[in-house]
């Protein structure tokens, strides 16, 4: 088993406009997912991204200068990401394309991302 | 609970009661607002529960969410509105089941479906406007159970808050002396919302039982309230608990639909038939003879024949007829023509139906009296309309088995 790290792209406030029915309706279809996945011990664990409070840490002259970030004009953000276990890079993919957030919005998208798994000698040899 | 289960019963149950309780708690014309809030709070949970799971208390966490969404909105309108913690219920509120009220209205969803059933309002909009903010019922719902538009339901709401906002008209729970003459708007309300419940305008199932309970809940608090107490709203409780005893029979361990006559009657709730009858006794005092009335003795004289063979189908069109002077629908004039045919056979019952362009139930009960009068050729095609034009999936089955190509059985 690997683990991978699905992230939710999104444009912002994609969802402000959608009708309660068409909620309620992804609400049962995500929650399904999300538990089904869950049962299955292949959910590792995940967070929903707050919209705003957005800091950008960088260097500048040497110094690390924070700033607020483009975030406010950005077309593309995450809105979260869900940490998820599979066999291989094709079931991680099986897995993102069910996912809910996909069909919550034509523009919304999931980046399948492996975590870097660190082979078995190092991870023995550090003890 | 299952995910899907626990997502229905929250919209149907705890958001409608949500929007009732916020709505009455903000007063004048903020209904809008309070469905806001709710609806932020739905979005919430959409956003945040897949990432957690659902939390304990899922209507309480929605009810804290739309508060606080309600709070900010306020505040951001600059309105005066001072809503302290302790004013909206956390946990959505259990009415008292013994219904003794004073002659304020302290049921949140009762006094909402007064305030909303505003004389400004013609009756269709009033009835219209209940059903979407308190019951919960969605557009296609109401303009399946109207025999409407989905699009003129929605214009009808849109026209309806511009005109209480336009007559700067308070929704807010009417003075006891108002009730009476919108009770029966409320009436009709409450035994549309009860129909949806009974006979599911679309879906997997054919019966929404949370729904029915809800309308008996409110239509046995409208009876026992002094204010609209009396005949009309003993009757409608009376047809709505008889009606309810037979929930559980509606469909058969099968996922068919069972009509009427091939319901087990043992299993029907004896508990709700006593409710019901003692409710249609109570209706008899007075000389008022209302629609609920009638309906509710059809119901009785069905609750209380031993079997289908020996239902009085003679009385039953007796008061059909006496129902369609008053109310002289298409609906009507099929459930009368129905029990034309059961009184008098299937040429009496074929002749009595009346042209209901698209109708399930119609094309249904005119391949049933074709059958029966051996013009299997044209039944079929009957059936066949019935099944494509079928609202729910036990419907469809009941269908396919009549057109034999569904699971065998009767």
């Amino acid at each position: 088993m690997a683990q991978y790290m699905l992230l939710l792209h999104q444009v912002p406030n994609y969802n402000a406009d959608l009708p309660r029915e068409k909620i309620l309706e992804m609400t049962k279809r995500y929650m399904a997912w999300a538990d089904a996945l869950r049962q299955k011990g292949r959910m590792v664990g995940g967070e929903k991204l707050a919209a705003g409070g957005v800091r950008h840490i960088k260097v500048q002259d040497g110094k690390p200068v924070a700033s607020d970030g483009p975030y406010a004009e950005a077309k593309d953000v995450i809105g979260g990401y869900f940490v998820i276990e599979a066999k291989d890079a094709t079931e991680a993919e099986s897995i993102a394309r069910d996912c809910p957030h996909l069909a919550l919005s034509s523009t919304n998208w999931v980046e399948v991302r492996p975590i870097d798994a660190m082979p078995a000698q190092v991870r023995a040899a550090a003890g | 609970m299952s995910v899907q289960r626990l997502v229905d019963s929250l919209a149907r149950d705890s958001t409608s009661r949500l929007v009732a309780a916020l709505a009455r708690r903000l007063g004048a014309g903020r209904i809008a607002i309070a469905e806001d809030a709710v609806q932020h709070a739905l979005l919430q949970a959409l956003s945040s529960w897949p990432f957690k799971g659902v939390p304990d208390k899922p209507a309480a966490w929605l009810a804290v969410v739309a508060r606080n969404r309600a709070h900010d909105l306020l505040r951001h309108e600059a309105r005066n509105v001072v809503l302290d913690d302790e004013a909206l219920p956390v946990e959505p509120q259990q009415p008292p089941s013994d219904g003794h009220f004073d002659r304020e209205l302290n049921d949140d969803e009762l006094a909402l479906l007064f305030a909303l059933c505003h004389p400004a309002l013609s009756p269709e909009m009033r009835v219209t406007f209940a059903l979407k903010t308190v019951c919960g019922l969605t557009v296609p719902q109401i303009a399946s159970g109207l025999l409407n538009e989905p699009t003129a339901i929605a214009q009808r709401l849109v026209r309806a808050r511009r005109q209480l906002e336009a007559a700067g008209v308070a929704i807010e729970a009417p003075p006891p002396e108002a009730l009476p003459e919108r009770a029966e708007s409320v009436r009709t309300a409450l035994y549309l919302m009860f129909n949806e419940g009974y006979s599911a305008s679309s879906g997997e199932a054919l019966v929404q039982p949370e729904l029915c309970v809800e309308a008996v809940r409110l239509a046995r608090a409208l009876a026992q309230h002094p204010v609209t107490a009396g005949p009309a709203s003993d009757a409608l409780a009376a047809l709505l608990a008889l009606t309810a005893a037979r929930l559980a029979t509606r469909v058969g361990p099968d996922g068919v639909a069972q009509l009427l006559e091939d319901q087990p009657r043992d299993r029907w709730d004896g508990g709700l038939i006593a409710l019901g009858l003692s409710h249609l006794e109570r209706s008899a005092q007075g000389t008022e003879l209302t629609v609920w009335h009638l309906r509710a003795e059809i119901a009785a004289l069905h609750a209380t024949t031993a079997s289908a063979a020996d239902t009085d189908w003679r009385r039953i069109v007796a008061i059909y007829d006496h129902l369609l002077d008053c109310d002289p629908s298409p609906v009507v004039q099929l459930a009368r023509a129905i029990a034309v045919g059961r009184a008098d056979g299937p040429a009496a019952g074929l002749a009595a139906l009346p042209a209901i362009e698209g109708n399930p139930y119609g094309e249904a009960a005119r391949g049933v009296f074709l059958a029966e009068l051996g013009r299997h050729d044209e039944a079929r095609r009957h059936f066949s309309a019935a099944l494509a034009l079928a609202r729910t999936e036990p419907e469809r089955r009941l269908m396919e088995r009549r057109l034999g190509t569904g699971p065998p059985g009767t």
